[in-house]
């Protein structure tokens, strides 16, 4: 039952806002729902820490003939976190997001995209998960198009049709994997697969194609195409959402088969995984310091993170895997919360473009406060929580024996930090220069909100990075059930 | 006594919190009421000082930590004690330095957080009895400076240099980061105290050159040794208190301290000594040369602080105990007279509104108590007795005629060195105050009587310190000799004195200070000849090679990155499908030994042949026919082709799916086809044949795929279970209707979800439509 609400919640809402009309009612339903979201994720904690491991057959059909619905340790600090950023991103938007696009559902498409993500995160079931990335493709690309402005729409176009491909290839693979097993369930499929070791080549096919479809879901280099093209077009609040939540939502994907599938056959998949990292890693990074607008070096960013993330699941270790879900964690806050500063700067300047910005420092030393937070924070700065992710990942790497790799993920964090100073000198540091017109914003509006939820986002950074060993502890016992999937198969087929 | 450090350390961070408070009390007391922190550490580390005992170090552990094994513990021995004195007593007096010269300033609250962070970030740098920690706290000191440098971040050169600055030691920190996570990894420990204690020495190790390299490049970025000096001179666009403290104890002086502490774990070899000795030699010959011919009083000083940091890392390389005790030595006397110095320059500057040296004119008379503290940090620049300089420099001359094979090379560059110190000595306080330059005369802005005790309290006190120091050296002995213990493991009372009687040494001495004598008389032909020489290198000019760079960097990537992301649709789907094949031939590749046999098949019905014929025929007509509604009719054909083909396999409901999902989409395809742009041919031929190739590959790769997924069949699926039980337990009669609503209920909520949200949506963008035409109609 604990799980079922993580969908039932947002259907709850969508209920709601189909029935009532008034734009702000919905805002503060929107906002009550978000919470509620959050604190049930957090009643999860103690589940897992007692209990492992939670599953929840639907209908009441044992595994593997339904749904199961499962959540282990990774699955509940996704789960926390996803409704953390969401329940701030809710706040935020209910003051930054026009009324207009409030009026015509941008929380009804919001709860769509929770719906995807909380479903994705305790899928047990791959046509499930597939089921769910649809709900999540669906609801942010109508999110993406809210308002019809031409870049949204070119946006909005690119992202639906690349993200179809990945639908695509998830739902072939499924198909073929479904064909050549019989079965849908995670666990089954895992424990058929260790108990036959040797068919696993024959599977690659079919997992190749899921994991393609991941790799577009996630933004790895050569599949990232989307993200830029899109996140930089609708309203910051969605953009800060999506960043925190979507390509995440594939990086779960991509080490959940990792750890339950994916490893069997090493020899071919590390290899793979670990190069595409390393050139998100790279590509990324590089991509993100030569662009002039903010949203956009922040997007090009994300690319960049996720190779980090993907590299750490490659050195395959417990550390590293602990390393791999820290990181996730570190990375959703800090980079929503630098999309969230971005939006406070458009609202009050009309424009995000770096070079025409200037002297935000000595205007509103909070929002460049809150941006150092976050941007040092993604550079690795410590005490913030970027440091603490980037040492685990390097050292789970240098344990691991990839000096090198471990060295290219290091020297990236210049680049890194190359674009944040970027912004900082610009937007924060120069003088506004007089030769460009800003279009200048009609009346200074209010954004206290939008500054709470930014705060609020911040102080979980710091707090991260300051005490980041007790989140490390319980995404160690978190690696560990994931080391060991005789766990995960032995609670789900309650064996 | 190392806790309470740590509890004092802690307050200077935490006494930014009160800044606001006091900075509304007393605007320009900030600074005063701010200097006391230090300066309790100050007495702390001096009553630490004296009971330190030669060979014993003090270590405060704390369980205060960002993840196992990074706990703050601090560590108290003559290292340590000699840079937090210097840290702390300089703070203390560039703080009361500060509250009159950033008088009146806008945003002294950040000046001085930054400052505060910066001090505290540095003590806690050579305190830590952790590597980790060592590395945190040593790239907060690059952030604040960051910050401290671009204080006046309206100046595009400001900017430009704290960058630079930035930039510079960033990549020495991740390297230093880099070498500390290796180093845990080989000895399992991260304390200096267990490295130190347990005499790890990673000498052997196959990974020490790497991890040497590493520290290196850590050491000479932060320490601004050539070819990175050239942020230094670039640093001087901070305010001068920030000059002053950066070059006297901090900061660049963090370089020499990260080499003296790692001593034990990875110095003495061949390798350690050569690119120390390299480097240093350079550095300090190319610092002293480049630092004639300047004008700016501040410029000066920043050329010879690299030209002394140059002398600390050769010091460091000569790898004898007289030559670390030099090193040491010397780090204090340069702190004391550099800090002076710079805070003297800040006192002309605001006195007269110039730094140029040619510009000033006769300021004895005019301001007698700063001649007078000028005159004595020179002369302990210049080595002169009876100052701490005299011994500082002795004691280098000692250790480079004992260095064994290359003494040759490295005492006549020292001499050179130090012959150009002594003519820049004498050249600063000539042109400052004796000579009389008849056309020049120097305006007083503000005379020396009006400035604040605090204002010149700062200079008196250390040049009296050298003054002392140089008449009580015995002082330091015990730190040094408690320093030495600890780097080189050699227990060794060591005495410092300031007559050492007549030797090649004192000769040395005399030798340099008649060279500098010479040189000041030559000056000007001097100074013609080294800006020829710096004229000849200027295409060298270090820091608009750094700025080139990043623009041809930002250049480069900013055109592949349009490569890359360069908008077209068909091209990213290319790279998708060509990737996706070259991962799956990857696979194939591997896996040949299987072999394809027809015998896993079933076989072929006629009519479903036909079918199959049938789709293709309409697939290609399809693709090559010139109408929009042609092609969209034979796709249709081929969709219900593919329904057949279910019914004959006896899928009932996939088959009315797909035929109702068919006609839907042709009525809605018609439909819209009227709003359309005519149909033209827009692709080229070559592009066509492209697309045609990369689409037979795809084709023909899901094809193998498919075929090869025939090799293994399950032996028990799923939907058996279903087929049994659909009408027993879960009560329907069709099967398809029972696993929809029943044992799969779950997908069927998800994907009502998605026609909600797709219904809902498309309502959405509708109305936002319409009501923009309706507004366009009311503008026009």
């Amino acid at each position: 039952m604990s799980l079922f609400a993580h969908i039932l919640i947002p259907l709850g809402f969508i209920i709601l806002a189909l029935l009532i009309k008034k734009a702000s009612i919905k805002r503060r339903l929107a906002i009550l729902f978000a919470a509620i979201n959050f604190l049930w994720s957090l009643t999860l904690i103690p589940i897992v820490q007692f209990n492992d491991i939670i599953v929840v057959q639907t209908g009441g059909w044992e595994a593997p003939y339904g749904i199961s619905l499962v959540a282990d340790k990774f699955s509940v600090i996704m789960l926390v976190i996803a409704a953390f950023i969401f329940f701030i991103s809710t706040v935020y938007g209910a003051q930054e997001v026009d009324k207009e696009r409030r009026k015509s559902g941008h929380f009804f498409f919001s709860f769509g995209v929770l719906a995807g993500v909380n479903g994705s995160f305790i899928a047990g079931d791959i046509f499930n998960l597939y089921v769910w990335f649809e709900v999540m493709l669906m609801s942010s690309f109508i999110l993406v198009s809210l308002g019809g402005e031409r870049p949204q729409m070119e946006g909005s176009i690119k992202y639906l049709i690349l993200n179809l491909i990945s639908a695509l290839f998830f739902v072939s693979g499924v198909g073929l994997l479904y064909g050549n097993l019989g079965t849908l369930n995670m666990a089954h499929i895992s424990q058929i697969i260790a108990n036959n070791k040797e068919i696993i080549p024959l599977l690659n096919p079919a997992l190749i194609l899921m994991f393609v479809s991941f790799a577009i879901k996630g933004a790895l280099v050569p599949f990232f195409f989307w993200l830029p093209a899109s996140y930089h077009t609708p309203p910051p609040t969605v953009s800060a959402m999506f960043a925190g939540l979507l390509t995440k939502v594939g990086i779960y994907s991509l080490i959940r088969f990792y750890t339950l599938y994916l490893y069997h056959d090493d020899l071919f998949w590390n290899k793979i995984i670990l190069w595409l990292g390393t050139a998100s890693m790279i590509v990324g990074a590089m991509a993100a310091s030569s662009q002039i607008f903010f949203r956009k070096i922040l997007s090009f960013h994300i690319i960049s993170q996720i190779g980090y993330i993907v590299i750490a699941l490659a050195f395959f270790t417990k550390a590293s895997l602990a390393a791999a879900i820290f990181f996730l964690v570190h990375n959703m806050l800090s980079k929503t919360n630098a999309f969230l500063v971005g939006g406070i700067i458009r609202r009050q300047t009309g424009t995000l473009n770096i070079k025409a910005l200037g002297d935000i420092y000595r205007q509103n030393p909070i929002w460049a406060i809150l941006f150092f937070i976050s941007a040092f924070s993604l550079a690795g700065l410590p005490p913030l929580s970027g440091f603490a992710a980037k040492y685990l990942v390097i050292k789970a790497g240098v344990e691991a024996d990839m000096i090198l790799i471990s060295m290219i993920a290091l020297f990236t964090g210049i680049l890194t930090l190359f674009s944040m100073v970027k912004i900082w000198m610009e937007v924060f540091w120069k003088k506004v220069p007089e030769d460009i017109a800003v279009p200048l914003p009609v009346k200074k509006r209010k954004e206290h909100w939008m500054l709470t939820a930014s705060i609020a986002m911040a102080v979980m950074i710091i707090i991260m990075g300051v005490n980041a060993q007790s989140l490390l502890n319980f995404c160690n016992s978190a690696a560990h059930t994931l080391l060991n999937p005789d766990i995960y198969i032995n609670a789900v087929l309650n064996q | 006594m190392a806790n309470l450090l740590t509890v004092l350390i802690a307050s200077l961070f935490l006494a930014t919190l009160a800044i606001p408070v006091i900075y509304r009390l007393r605007t320009n007391g900030t600074g005063t009421f701010l200097a006391l922190f230090p300066l309790l550490i100050f007495i702390l580390l001096g009553y630490l000082l004296i009971t330190l005992n030669p060979f014993e170090a003090g270590i405060g552990d704390s369980s205060i930590a960002i993840l196992e094994g990074m706990e703050l513990s601090l560590r108290v021995d003559g290292l340590s004690l000699i840079f937090g004195l210097l840290i702390s007593g300089i703070g203390f007096l560039i703080l009361l330095y500060s509250s009159f010269y950033m008088a009146n300033q806008e945003r002294q609250k950040s000046f001085y957080l930054y400052l505060m962070i910066f001090m505290g970030a540095m003590l806690a740098l050579v305190f830590s009895n952790n590597l980790i920690t060592l590395f945190i706290f040593w790239e907060i000191t690059s952030v604040a400076s960051f910050f401290l440098i671009g204080y006046n971040h309206h100046r595009e050169k400001s900017r430009q240099a704290a960058f630079q600055a930035l930039i510079i030691t960033a990549v020495g920190g991740l390297a230093l980061l880099f070498a500390v996570i290796l180093t845990g990894n080989i000895t399992g420990t991260y304390r200096i105290s267990e490295i130190i204690s347990e005499g790890i020495h990673l000498g052997n190790h196959s990974r020490y050159p790497l991890i040497l390299s590493l520290v290196i490049i850590a050491a000479v970025t932060k320490s601004a040794q050539f070819p990175f000096h050239f942020w230094l001179p670039g640093a001087m666009q901070a305010p001068t208190p920030i000059s002053a403290y950066l070059h006297s104890a901090t900061m660049v002086n963090a370089g020499i301290f990260l080499l003296l502490r790692l001593y034990p774990l990875l110095g003495g070899t061949i390798m350690w000594k050569y690119s120390l000795l390299i480097t240093g030699s350079i550095t300090m010959f190319l610092g002293a040369f480049s630092s004639m011919g300047q004008k700016d009083l501040k410029r000066i000083l920043a050329f010879t602080t690299i030209s002394a940091l140059g002398t600390m890392m050769l010091l460091i390389g000569i790898d004898t105990v007289n030559s670390i005790k030099a090193a040491l030595v010397f780090f204090i006397v340069h702190g004391l007279y550099k800090g002076g110095l710079f805070m003297i320059t800040g006192i002309i500057d605001k006195s007269t509104g110039t730094r140029d040296i040619y510009q000033l004119n006769n300021l004895t008379k005019s301001m007698p108590f700063t001649a007078l503290f000028t005159f004595l940090a020179v002369i302990s620049m210049a080595g002169l007795p009876p100052m701490l300089g005299f011994i500082g420099k002795e004691l280098i001359y000692e250790a480079t005629i004992q260095m064994p094979q290359l003494s040759w090379i490295i005492v006549p560059l020292g001499v050179g060195a130090n012959i150009i110190m002594v003519a820049i000595s004498i050249t600063v306080f000539y042109e400052l105050f004796i000579y009389q330059k008849k056309k020049i005369t120097t305006k007083l802005l503000i005379k020396e009587k009006a400035f604040p005790t605090s204002f010149l309290v700062g200079p008196a006190i250390l040049a009296f310190m050298g003054l002392l120091l140089g008449i009580a050296p015995e002082i330091l002995e015990n730190a040094i000799s408690n320093s030495i213990y600890f780097i080189r493991g050699q227990s060794i009372k060591i005495t410092l004195s300031l007559w050492h009687g007549f030797n090649e040494v004192l000769l040395l001495s005399i030798l340099t200070i008649a060279g500098g004598v010479i040189l000041f008389l030559l000056r000007k032909p001097a100074n013609r000849f080294i800006a020829h020489i710096l004229n000849l290198f200027d295409i060298y000019h270090l820091p608009s090679i750094f700025n080139n760079l990043v623009n041809t960097y930002l250049k480069v990537t900013s055109r592949n990155t349009e490569r890359i992301q360069h908008g077209y649709h068909r091209f990213y789907l290319m790279t998708f499908f060509l990737v996706t094949i070259a991962i799956t031939s990857l696979h194939l590749f591997k896996i040949t030994d299987i072999p394809f046999s027809l015998q896993y098949f079933s076989p072929v019905k006629p009519h479903v042949l036909l079918l199959i014929i049938i789709a293709s025929i309409a697939v290609l007509f399809a693709v090559f026919t010139k109408t929009r509604l042609s092609a969209i009719l034979a796709m249709g054909l081929t969709g219900y082709s593919i329904g057949l083909i279910y019914l004959f396999y006896g899928a009932v409901d996939l088959a009315i799916t797909q035929f109702l999902a068919e006609t839907i989409i042709m009525v809605i395809f018609v439909m819209v086809i009227y709003y359309l742009p005519t149909f033209a041919v827009l692709s080229t031929r070559t592009s066509r044949i492209r697309d045609a190739i990369i689409s037979i590959i795809t084709g023909l790769f899901i094809t193998l795929v498919i075929l090869k997924a025939e090799l293994i069949k399950p032996d028990y699926r799923v939907s058996d279970f279903f087929t049994e039980n659909s009408y027993t337990l879960g009560e329907g009669k069709n099967i398809v209707n029972t696993i929809l609503v029943d044992f799969r209920a779950l997908d069927t909520l998800g994907e009502m979800f998605v026609i909600t949200m797709a219904a809902a949506g498309v309502f959405s963008l509708f109305k936002f439509q319409i009501k923009r035409l309706k507004e366009r109609k009311k503008d026009s």
